[in-house]
Formats: C-alpha cells, structure tokens, sequence
C-alpha cells in the first residue's frame, strides 16, 4: 500500500507539487493522469526517495520515505518515464546488476531473471548489447529492472510509451496480473483507454494538485462524459490544456 | 541491507565489464603511451637506418677548385661516409663544397679562408651528408690550428684562459639517489611529473565523465538510486575501475620516462664506445637502472594518493554537472590548467624548499616528483608528501560520494 499526505515539492521559487494526497491499496491500479508538468513526475520521483518532499511525507508498505529510504527502495518497483541502458551490458546483465543490488544472487535470481525475459518478450535479445535496441526494447529491459526484486508496489510511468502492439498487450496483461497478484499499482500515462481499462481508481493532478479523484466510472457520470478522455478535458479546462501544448511546444523549441 | 562492501564488488565488477568492452574509451586511454611513442621510435628507426645506408654507400659530394686543397680533397675521399662526385656530373651530388682560388695563399699568410658548403635541397640526407662534411672541415681546421700554435710555440690552453666545470649539489638525505650527485636527466625531471597528470590529458577524463555524468546523460542514474545500494559503494566501485586504468596508462608513461632517464644517463657511455655489442648495450642501461626500484619505489608513494585525489575531485565535479556540455567546460579548465600549473610549479619554485611545502595539496607532490629527480627530496619530505596525500585523497572520496550523494547535485539533468 502507497499511503501519500499532503505531499509537496519546490525547487527554487517552482512549486512543482503543492499538496497531494492519496492511498494506492494492495491488489488496486492506480492512476496518476495529468498534462504535461502537473507534477506526476515529481511526485512519483518522491515515493521512490530519488527527490525529497519540501512538505508532507507518503508510507510505502508502511515504511516512511524520508526516514526509511533503503527499506521503501526495497519494497518498491519503478518503471521511469525516461530511463536508459548502459550500451555495452546485454540484458541479462542489466536485470542481474539491478537485482544484485537489491541483494539478490544466486539460482534464485539467474530464475526470476529467466521468468523476466520470458514475460516480457525479451528473448530474443537477452543476451544482445543494449547498444542499438529500440525504444521498445529498452521500455522491456527498464521494466525488467524494476520488476526483478519482485517488489510489493509497483510505480509505473508510462510503461506503454513507444512499445508497439504486442508489446503493449504483454505489459497490460503484466500489469492486470500485478492486480490479480495483490500487489499496489500506481500507473501514469497519457493513455485514457488504458487507464479505463486498467485502473481502479484515477487521480486527476494539475499544477501540483488533485482535482478530482475516484473510480474512472464516477468521473465519467459526475461530468457528464461519454469517455474519460471527455472528463479529463472538462476538469482541467480546454483552455489550461491549450496553454500547456503551447508552453510544451515553446519549450521543445527552445 | 545491503553492505557498502557488496555494493562496490557489483558496481566495481559492471563498471569493469563495461570499460573492457568500450574499445573507444580503451583506445584513448591508452593509445598515446603505446602509439605516441611507438611512432616516434619507428621514425627514429627509419630515419637511422636511412642515414646508415645512404653513410655506408657514402654521401655524394662535389667539390669544386679542388686542385687548391689537396689535402682537404684527400680527407674527404678518405672519409667512408662520403663520396667524391665527378665535376661531369655534379647533378649526383647532394653537397658542393666550393673551395676558393687563394686558399692555399691566405693559409700560407696565417690568414682566414672561407669554404662555401651549397645544399641541393633541405632533406635529411643532406643534413646528414652537410654534418659529415662539416666534420671533415672542422677536423682539418683543428690540425692547421695546431700547426699554427707549434710554430709559434703555444700549446691550445693558451686559447681557452678561463675553464668552467659544473656539478650539481644534492641532499645528503635524498631519498633513491644514483650516490654520482648531479642529479638526473632534466628531461625527466620535467617528464615524469607531466606522466602523473597525463591522464587527464588522455581517455581518463572520458571514464570519469562516462561513469557519472554519463550516468545522466544516458538517463540510467535514476535505475541505480532507485535501489538500497550504498552511495559510498557505488563511487568506491566506480572510482576503482577508474583509478585502476589510470594508473595503467601512467605506469606506462612511467616506464617510458625511466627508460628516457636511463638511456639519458648511458647515452654518452654508448656513444663513447666504437664498438658496442647489443648485450653490452642492455647491460650498461640495466647497471645505469640499479638505482630505479627506489626511485619508483618513492614515485609509487606519491603518485597513488595523488591520482586518487584527482579522480575523486574530478568524480565530484561530474556528479553535480547536468551533461556533458557542462562536464567538459571544467575538463577543458584542468586539461589547460593542470600541465600548465605543473610547469609552473617545476620551473618557479626554488630548490630546497622546507619539507611542510611537500604537504600543500597539489603542489606539494608535483615539487616532490620534481626534487625526487633532482635528488633533493629528503625521506622526511617523502613521508610528509605521502601522509597528507593520504588524507588529500580521503577527503576528496568523501567529498565525492557526499556529493554523489545529494539530491541536489544528482537530480541535475533529470529529464
């Protein structure tokens, strides 16, 4: 369980996060949507003790993130948005140094090594350099890594992105298994449909806070939508999402 | 929990792996003390062999109004080196010696005599055939200088009223001394100290780069801190790999510069000798080399805390860099400013300096490395250089994993 209280981060004069809060249940998929800069990076970079709250605090599976990083690191996956490979390790090296650091080795590990690359289609690659994979076999190899310690809570940010078809279906079906599992499952993405079909409850972040959170079923009848997608637009105002597209694309310019 | 000590075998056993993979960092790491060198002996090789060849077929040489100098003439056909071209067909000779029509007048008169030496072109044959001819000259120019003082009844110290001799001084207590005073060769002197910091010139300062703010740049920091593993372990790891391929490429440099100072050293003794047989040759430079284990015994003691010291300090910078654009303004800082300070630092200083100098960080062992060739660092000095070096090299490895540590130094970059 990921347990988040009035969690806030500022970096110079920039309130990234303002105040979030929210719990994530074992056995539940939770969604994190938002446009672009709301904050669902920040936040989630502080539930996996890389960046640390200016305000509040979060438990995950009980532990505090400001005082308990080495035991949250433990008990938490995180699959990071932007993640890359070291080029001259192949596959089973990255999933065995990652493992090794969360101090595992032996039979053991050389097996949920194994059972990794056959989930997640990795085959074929196992035992190939990282230098030259595409995208989406770099998606598989990061995912591996966050998964190999086998932890209770899983983050996933945007786990989907650049994965074609059927890897996309492997990664849901891995993700609707975590739930089966009982595992506590926070998601971020950009894809409605798939938070739809995959999450159990959404929170919905703009400008470092929550607007509106609950099942994506309730959002949809309390706005009045036919999608979720229709929802999401409504909260966040047409007008807000515009700005942010156009303060992206000025950025990017840049 | 994982210990600090596991973490640094995984990291230090990855970071190994990768580096014995990544031809390019190895091809800059050590290309300039195997090539650099390598290239500068086959040219030497080539050029020698050259110049003995074209010097056993002897050098072509034309020498015009011959009939003036008889005797000159006859050195020069005696000469082996060289070869007396026809006046028919001066276009075979590299050299014209021109010889002027009242030679034998003005020598008769006790008067000077000019000789004109034209090179057909600028090559190195024709240096090597000038010098040789030069030679001939000058050999003839001592005999009629020595006729000229016998008939006046001097003798050739009357040329020379005032003789200089040198020695150098040295310590009484300097620690691996040759016991011929005089010191080393100055080559060395000024080599060596340059080898401690060639690292950072070569593909070292790439590893350093590639393992910390590589680490951004490829984003595949945020995979490492997300885990419980030790900040302390991860740069001991990472730094051991880069200490070890450090001190690889500056032992090179190293045994380089030795050779240098023992070739320096028996170099005149080889050149002494007519004849000299290959064995003789190895035996001369391992006699002149007697006295190198002390002397790398005491460069050992310096060197490692200082390179220790510098790769942490370097480590530290690239942890808090963003990228490498930001990296690479503070390298191409040091890699101007560190073989410049060393120079200065060589050159500026005074000889025997109170030993607490040994003990300022930095300089303190670039004047030890120098007065260690100079035979003027006492074991006191060696000691002094040694034990702050030590705890130089701590603070820096503390200072770079607090700095690998901090949020705000790591999570610069972060996409």
């Amino acid at each position: 369980m990921i347990k988040v209280e009035h969690l806030a981060k500022t970096f110079k004069q920039f309130e990234a996060v303002k105040d979030i809060s929210f719990t994530a249940h074992d056995g539940e998929v939770f969604g994190l949507l938002g446009p672009n800069g709301a904050g669902k990076t920040t936040t989630l970079r502080m539930l996996s003790t890389v960046v640390t709250p200016t305000a509040g605090t979060a438990q995950v599976n009980g532990f505090d993130i400001r005082h308990q990083k080495d035991q949250v690191r433990s008990s938490l996956g995180i699959l990071v948005e932007s993640a890359g490979l070291y080029s001259h390790s192949t596959t089973r090296e990255h999933l065995r140094f990652i493992g090794n650091l969360h101090g595992l080795n032996g039979n053991g590990l050389e097996k949920r090594i194994n059972d990794l690359i056959e989930a997640l289609a990795m085959t074929d690659f196992a035992d190939r350099r990282a230098e030259g994979f595409s995208r989406g076999m770099v998606r598989k190899v990061v995912m591996g890594m966050a998964l190999v310690h086998n932890p209770p809570n899983v983050i996933l940010d945007e786990p989907t992105q650049g994965l074609d078809v059927v890897s996309t279906r492997a990664v849901r079906e891995i993700i609707h298994r975590f739930k089966t599992e009982g595992r506590c499952v926070i998601l971020s993405t950009h894809h409605m449909d798939e938070v739809e079909r995959l999450c159990d409850r959404v929170a919905i972040i703009h400008r470092g806070q929550i607007l509106e959170s609950g099942t994506p079923r309730e959002l949809i009848q309390k706005y009045n939508t036919e999608s979720l997608e229709s929802a999401f637009v409504e909260i966040i105002g047409a007008e807000a999402l515009l700005a942010e597209a156009e303060r992206e694309a000025q950025h990017h310019k840049s | 929990m994982m210990r600090p000590w596991d973490v640094y075998r995984i990291v230090f056993r990855k970071e190994f792996r990768e580096l014995l993979r990544d031809r390019r960092s190895l091809f800059w790491l050590f290309a300039p003390p195997i090539i650099l060198p390598g290239i500068a002996l086959c040219a030497g090789i080539f050029i020698g062999t050259q110049a003995i060849r074209i010097a056993s077929e002897g050098f072509p040489i034309l020498v015009e109004n011959a009939e003036e100098a008889p005797e000159l003439v006859e050195r020069f056909a005696t000469e082996d080196s060289l070869v007396l071209v026809d006046a028919n067909t001066p276009e075979d000779a590299v050299l014209v010696v021109t010889i002027p029509e009242d030679f034998q007048e003005r020598l008769a008169n006790n008067e000077t005599t000019n000789i004109n030496l034209t090179s057909r072109n600028n090559s190195l044959i024709t240096f090597f055939g000038r010098t040789v001819v030069r030679g001939v000259i000058d050999e003839y120019n001592e005999a009629l200088l020595n006729q000229r003082l016998e008939s006046q009844n001097l003798t050739r110290e009357w040329l020379t009223p005032i003789q200089i001799g040198e020695r150098t001084e040295k310590s009484d207590e300097a620690v691996a001394s040759n016991g011929e005073g005089g010191g080393r060769n100055i080559v060395a002197t000024i080599f060596l100290p340059l080898a401690v910091t060639s690292w950072l010139l070569g593909g070292g300062m790439g590893l350093v780069l590639d393992s910390t703010v590589g680490e951004k740049e490829r984003q595949t920091i945020e995979n490492l801190l997300v885990t419980p593993a030790s900040r302390i372990g991860i740069v001991m790891g990472k730094m051991t790999v880069i200490f070890i391929a450090s001190m690889a490429v500056m032992s090179l440099w190293l045994i380089e510069g030795v050779l240098l100072n023992a070739l320096g050293s028996v170099g005149p003794e080889i050149n002494g000798t007519q004849h000299i047989s290959t064995a003789e040759t190895l035996e001369l430079l391992l006699e002149s080399g007697s006295d190198v284990i002390g002397l790398i015994a005491a460069l050992i003691v310096m060197v490692v805390p200082f390179t220790v010291m510098l790769n942490a300090l370097v480590m530290a910078w690239c942890a808090y860099a963003a990228n490498y654009r930001e990296a690479n303004l503070f390298m191409a800082l040091v890699q101007l400013g560190l073989p410049a300070s060393v120079l200065l630092t060589i050159f500026s200083l005074p000889p025997d300096l109170a030993n607490p100098v040994y003990g300022i960080p930095f300089l303190g062992t670039i004047v030890g490395i120098r007065d260690l060739f100079s035979e003027n660092l006492s074991t006191a000095g060696l000691l002094i250089c040694f034990v702050t070096g030590i705890l130089y090299a701590m603070a820096a490895i503390a200072f770079a994993a607090w700095m690998f540590g901090r949020e705000w130094s790591l999570t610069r970059g972060l996409q």
